[in-house]
């Protein structure tokens, strides 16, 4: 390992534990905001898997975190006794299964398409949820039952740190590792050219469905940390606004790049959390980015950084 | 009339023509041959303003065009039939002709214009009202050479009017292709079929790879030995082979 | 009773076929997908109201004022938000316009508030007996007015020269440019009558449901409208709202009256799922 390489690595375990051991000192309103970081850049990685990597537009994922969301605490309520981690994962495969069902049908259409069907998919999921006030109490609200692990409770925002950031991490590396490998390469491909890819010998419609279904189950566990985060939630917070701001995330922060999509969250999530006073003139700030962005920078921040550091050895995505 | 000088295009970093330089004079018909990705194809669209040279000049009766655009040089008198027609094949006849005639004015001339069309291709006007995309690939190719007609042409270009054609229709054509140099107007000829090529033009440049490696008379291009056997399919011995042309 | 309902299904399908047009126009035209057609709706149906109730303008050349603005967003969009991008693959595009929605929906907001509005309608109130039927002069109204439109519009492009020619830029952007028809322009118009579309169907949606800052959200029943006649078409643009407001209107007789708001999401889903191409389904295939 040269010299360059471990004095990297040094600095990053340093602020690694820099950072886990930041709760200590910080405010309870500051930790909040690390986790929504967090949740939102955990949504933002997997949407991206499937419109930075694949290159499909999901304009509906925010029904993927409310799926995540009120499984996890639908089955909180009613069997408090698992432990988080397990609802957690439950509530992440449950949404990747509702994921790889919707990519059937619906990724063999075309691009357009597939972006009208997964609107019409988060909306129609929002009204379910509203509807369905039996399951999910409805518009009244859900709140959401503490996690407890095996007699501790996670009734703070610094506690709840401890249990949403060592999941995002974890689940960051693995994007990571998938995106490094042959599937990532192949869901690259994808995203240049279906038709090219398909002569490779890329079998289009199982890596488009799994990269969709992999990014619900990324969405699913982010809805659960979420729910336990926000502590109540209701149909408003999982609306169409919701899944473009996710679109928003991962064209600013950068497609096609996991960093980018971290980026993204932490920028547009810091956003709203400062002007969260003046809620129009936050919208309108995204809008303005979003177009600025797409027609100026459309490689995101990240993009920008990788120019700027002339990275020629891992280039994962052209404009 | 025309003139191109060392002129280079590329193909986003892909150089498709280096160094061009070609004559045509007023009322010839010159060829441009060469084999497929040759650059005969990106040597008509670059005159016709498609794509910007990236070095050289172009000349049309004495004043540059090289960075102009379609429209502006459609309206100097230079009209492109490109590879494969690219008709509107949601129009009809009619239509696709009155849109060649797009940049005149005057009701009258054009009006004149297309009963000169349809009296070279009188199978046309039995098809006025049809959409062009229903016409067969001889009436398409007709309805092409007509339509870039319309707009009354000093210079027409000319990409593979063979393409995809039975042998009798590719007679018809070039006969119908020297009748329009006949009656005025300089043609540059890009074909695959050396053939019909050579016997048509009186002039003829050969391309390799985006550059010129044969300029001369069709008469003695005829005779070159590495013409003969490169695009017209004869052995050295001067037995036919088995291929068409090349 | 059925035909009552039948007949204010079609005039909602009316404005639905309005928003499928402008946004099937501008896709055929340039492959590009606005999803800020009902938005630009909704500014010129606020700029109307400006113009008449608080500069105090007459009420009908406020409307024409609010018209001619309409066509200037158009060209304004294309222009500012199209033209910068026009190399960049369509997804960028799509993604601009969504950006424009948000953007043209804070705008609003903050200038004129999230309140709802009353518009006065264009038609007077009455109802007229007709074949023994009671119809209501709104939707009639608004039946006529889309179908003049319509024609004005199919008149324009199968009879005008520039008509002609924009047809002939949707069919080949090589090709009209070789004819000597200016493609930039062409996409300009384009864009400038779909503006226009959008001004008329704020003009006749906006007494119905209100002037807000959620009108433009009509835009999704403009898309569904379009998807279920087939993507592309513009005939099928036109069958399918009409078809969709028919069921829009038709379906809470027989079923719960929630179903209303999930109808042109299923629809949607139901289409893309079973018959992507739609009812009149024009299937392009993409060259290599």
């Amino acid at each position: 390992m040269d010299l360059f390489a471990r004095r990297g690595s040094v600095l990053l375990i340093g602020a690694g534990i820099l950072f886990f051991l930041s709760p200590l000192i910080l405010n309870r309103y500051t930790i909040f905001i690390l986790n929504l970081f967090a949740i939102y850049a955990l949504v933002s990685i997997g949407l991206n898997l499937v419109m930075g990597y694949t290159g499909q537009i999901s304009a509906g994922h925010a029904g993927f975190l409310a799926i995540g969301a009120y499984f996890t605490a639908i089955v909180g309520t009613k069997m408090g006794w698992i432990p988080p981690v397990a609802v957690l994962l439950a509530a992440g495969l449950f949404t990747g299964i509702i994921g790889f069902l919707l990519g059937i049908p619906i990724l063999r259409l075309k691009g357009f398409y597939i972006a009208m069907a997964t609107l019409a998919f988060g909306v129609v999921v929002s009204e379910i949820v509203l509807q369905w006030s039996s399951l999910t109490h409805g518009d009244d609200g859900f709140r959401v039952p503490r996690a407890i692990l095996w007699g501790f409770v996670f009734d703070s925002d610094k506690k709840l740190f401890y249990l949403v950031q060592p999941i995002t991490l974890g689940m960051t590396l693995m994007a990571r590792n998938i995106v490094r490998t042959r599937v990532g390469r192949a869901f690259l491909a994808i995203r240049q050219s279906e038709i090219a890819s398909q002569t490779m010998g890329i079998h289009l419609a199982k890596y488009k469905t799994s990269a969709f279904a992999v990014s619900a189950f990324f969405a699913g566990v982010a809805g659960g940390l979420f729910a336990y985060v926000i502590t109540y939630i209701s149909p408003d917070s999982f609306s169409l606004g919701v899944s473009i701001d996710f679109i928003a995330m991962i064209v600013i922060g950068g497609m096609g790049s996991i960093l980018g999509s971290i980026i993204g969250a932490v920028i547009l999530t810091g956003l709203q959390q400062l002007l969260s006073g003046l809620p129009e003139v936050q919208l309108l700030i995204f809008g303005v980015l979003l177009i600025l962005f797409m027609i100026f920078m459309p490689r995101g921040i990240s993009g920008m950084i990788s120019d700027w550091w002339g990275a020629g050895e891992r280039r994962p995505w052209r404009k | 009339m025309l003139e191109l000088e060392d002129v280079d295009t590329y193909y986003g970093k892909v150089q498709a023509l280096k160094r061009i330089s070609l004559k045509v004079e007023e009322k010839d018909v010159v060829t441009l041959l060469g084999s497929n990705g040759a650059g005969k194809t990106t040597t008509l669209r670059t005159i016709s303003g498609l794509i910007p040279p990236a070095k050289g000049s172009i000349q049309f009766l004495g004043e540059r065009i090289d960075h102009q655009s379609p429209e502006k040089i459609v309206r100097r008198g230079i009209s492109h039939v490109p590879e494969g027609r690219d008709l509107f094949p949601d129009l009809t006849v009619d239509e696709n002709l009155a849109m060649g005639a797009f940049t005149r004015k005057d009701r009258n001339e054009i009006q004149e214009s297309l009963t000169r069309v349809f009296n070279s291709f009188s199978i046309l006007k039995k098809r006025r009202r049809q959409h062009a995309g229903t016409l067969s690939g001889g009436e398409q190719q007709m309805l092409a050479i007509g339509r870039a007609l319309m707009s009354n042409p000093r210079l027409i270009l000319l990409d593979e009017p063979s393409l995809g054609l039975a042998p009798l229709l590719v007679k018809e054509i070039f006969k119908i292709i020297r009748e329009i140099n006949q009656e005025g107007t300089t043609i540059l000829l890009v074909e695959q079929n050396a053939n019909m090529a050579l016997q048509v033009a009186r002039y003829g440049y050969v391309l390799e790879t985006g550059r010129v490696v044969l300029r001369d008379e069709t008469e003695r291009l005829l005779e070159d030995q590495h013409v003969r056997e490169t695009y017209l399919g004869v052995k050295r011995e001067g037995r036919r082979s088995g291929c068409f042309s090349r | 009773m059925l035909l009552q309902v039948i007949v204010s299904g079609i005039a909602t399908g009316c404005i639905y076929s309005l928003m499928a047009l402008g946004l099937t126009l501008i896709y055929k035209s340039t492959e590009h997908v606005n999803f800020a057609q009902g938005d630009m709706s909704m500014i010129s149906g606020f700029l109307a109201f400006t113009f008449f109730q608080f500069l105090r303008l007459p009420f009908i050349p406020s409307l024409f004022l609010a018209l001619l603005f309409s066509i200037g967003l158009g060209l304004l969009m294309e222009r500012l938000l199209v033209r910068p991008a026009i190399t960049a693959p369509h997804f960028n595009i799509f993604i601009i316009t969504l950006g424009a929605s948000i953007v043209m929906q804070s705008f609003a907001g903050l200038v004129w508030s999230y309140d709802q509005f009353p518009f006065p309608t264009l038609f007077p109130a009455k109802n007229i007996i007709l074949g023994g039927v009671r119809l209501n002069t709104n939707a009639l109204g608004i039946i006529c007015t889309t179908g003049l439109l319509m024609l004005a519009l199919f008149l324009f492009f199968k009879y005008t020269r520039i008509g002609t020619a924009m047809r002939a830029v949707s069919q080949s952007q090589n090709a009209a440019l070789l004819m000597g028809i200016n493609v930039k322009r062409s996409f300009a118009l384009t864009w400038a009558i779909s503006g226009f579309i959008s001004g008329i169907a704020a003009l006749l949606i906006a007494p119905v449901i209100f002037l807000s800052t959620r009108m433009g959200l009509v835009v999704i029943d403009g898309f569904a409208a379009a998807i279920l006649g087939g993507w592309g078409s513009i005939p099928g643009a036109v069958l399918g709202g009409i078809a969709l407001g028919v069921l829009e209107n038709v379906a809470p007789y027989y079923f719960p009256s929630q179903i209303r708001n999930i109808i042109p999401f299923a629809v949607l889903v139901g289409v893309l799922v079973i018959k992507p191409t739609g009812i009149i389904g024009e299937e392009r295939r993409r060259r290599v």
